[in-house]
C-alpha cells in the first residue's frame, strides 16, 4: 500500500500536471513499479543516504523532541552543518524545528514528524534487506 | 530526486556499507534512548522521598511537623522540576507515563493519608507499609525507564 502511495508520488513529482510524460504513461507506471518492487535499494530514501543526516534521524527517532544542541553533540558536528541537514529535512516535511523562549533563554527543539518516521523506518528496512537481514 | 524526498534513486549502496549505516544508526539510538531515560533517574530519588515524607507526614503532627513536611515535599518537587526542565531531550510516550506514575502515586498517597489519619492513626507499622505503597509507582516507573533507556 505505501508502496503504491510511494509510487503515485513519484510519478506526480516527475510530471507536469496534465501531461503525458516522455515514453507515455505505461511506461512511467512500469518504471515506478519496478522501482518500488525491485531490487532493496530501490526503497532507499536518497536524502538520508548521507551519513549526517541519517544519524540526525536516529538521534530523533526515540525522542518526543530533541533540543538542537542535544543532536549537534549526539552527531558531532558544527551549529552550521546541523543547521543545513535540518533544513533539507525540513524541507522535506521530515522534521519540525520550534524555538521556545524559556526565561532569557531561546531553546530551539527539534522533532520528527510522522512522514519523517515512516522514511526512517523505510529506509532502515530497505537497508536491512540489502545486508540480507531484513 | 523530488523536493519532498521520498523518491526512489540509484544510491548503488552496497552490503558493506549498509552494514556500516545500520551499526552507525543503532549507535546514535542507543545512546539518544540513553539520554531520554533521565525520568527513570527522577522516579528513583522521588521514590526514595517518599520513603521518608509519608512517615513524616503520618506520624509527625503538628505545626511545626507540618511545616517541615511541605517544605521538603517543595524541595523535592522544585528540584526535580528543575531538573525536568534542564533535559535537552523527551523521549516519545512521556506525557502517558507521568500521567499513569502521578495518577497512581496521588490515589495511594491520598488513601494512605486518609487511612493513617482516621484508621490506623500513630501506626508506624502503617505509615511503613503506606511509604512503600507510595515508593512503589514511582520505582515500578524507573525500572520501565530504566529498561526502555537500556
Amino acid at each position: 500500500m505505501t508502496e503504491r502511495r510511494v509510487s503515485e508520488e513519484q510519478m506526480t513529482e516527475r510530471q507536469a500536471p496534465g501531461r503525458e510524460p516522455v515514453g507515455g504513461w505505461a511506461t512511467e507506471r512500469r518504471v515506478a513499479e519496478k522501482e518500488a518492487g525491485g531490487h532493496p535499494r530501490h526503497a532507499l530514501a536518497p536524502l538520508l543516504t548521507a551519513p549526517v543526516r541519517l544519524s540526525v534521524m536516529a538521534a530523533l527517532v526515540a525522542a518526543e523532541k530533541a533540543e538542537f544542541a542535544f543532536v549537534r553533540d549526539l552527531v558531532e558536528i558544527s551549529d552550521s552543518v546541523l543547521s543545513k541537514q535540518l533544513a533539507a529535512l525540513e524541507e522535506a516535511g521530515w522534521l519540525e524545528v520550534r524555538k521556545v523562549r524559556a526565561g532569557r533563554r531561546v531553546r530551539t527543539w527539534v522533532s520528527l514528524t510522522g512522514e519523517g518516521r515512516e522514511a526512517y523506518a523505510r529506509h532502515l528496512a530497505a537497508l536491512r534487506a540489502i545486508t540480507g537481514g531484513g | 530526486m523530488g523536493k519532498r524526498g521520498t523518491a526512489v534513486g540509484e544510491t548503488g549502496i552496497g552490503a558493506e556499507a549498509a552494514r556500516r549505516a545500520l551499526g552507525r544508526v543503532s549507535g546514535v539510538e542507543a545512546v539518544a534512548r540513553w539520554r531520554g531515560g533521565w525520568y527513570g533517574r527522577y522516579l528513583w530519588v522521588y521514590a526514595a522521598g517518599q520513603l521518608l515524607l509519608v512517615p513524616m507526614a503520618l506520624l509527625w503532627h503538628g505545626p511545626v511537623p507540618s511545616g517541615v513536611y511541605g517544605l521538603s515535599q517543595l524541595a523535592l518537587v522544585t528540584g526535580l522540576s528543575l531538573y525536568a526542565l534542564r533535559q535537552p531531550v523527551v523521549r516519545r510516550g512521556l506525557g502517558r507515563t507521568v500521567g499513569a506514575v502521578i495518577g497512581v502515586w496521588g490515589v495511594l498517597f491520598g488513601a494512605s493519608v486518609v487511612l493513617g489519619l482516621t484508621v490506623w492513626r500513630e501506626s508506624p507499622v502503617f505509615a511503613a507499609v503506606a511509604a512503600v505503597c507510595c515508593a512503589l509507582p514511582p520505582t515500578v516507573g524507573a525500572w520501565c525507564e530504566g529498561r526502555r533507556a537500556g
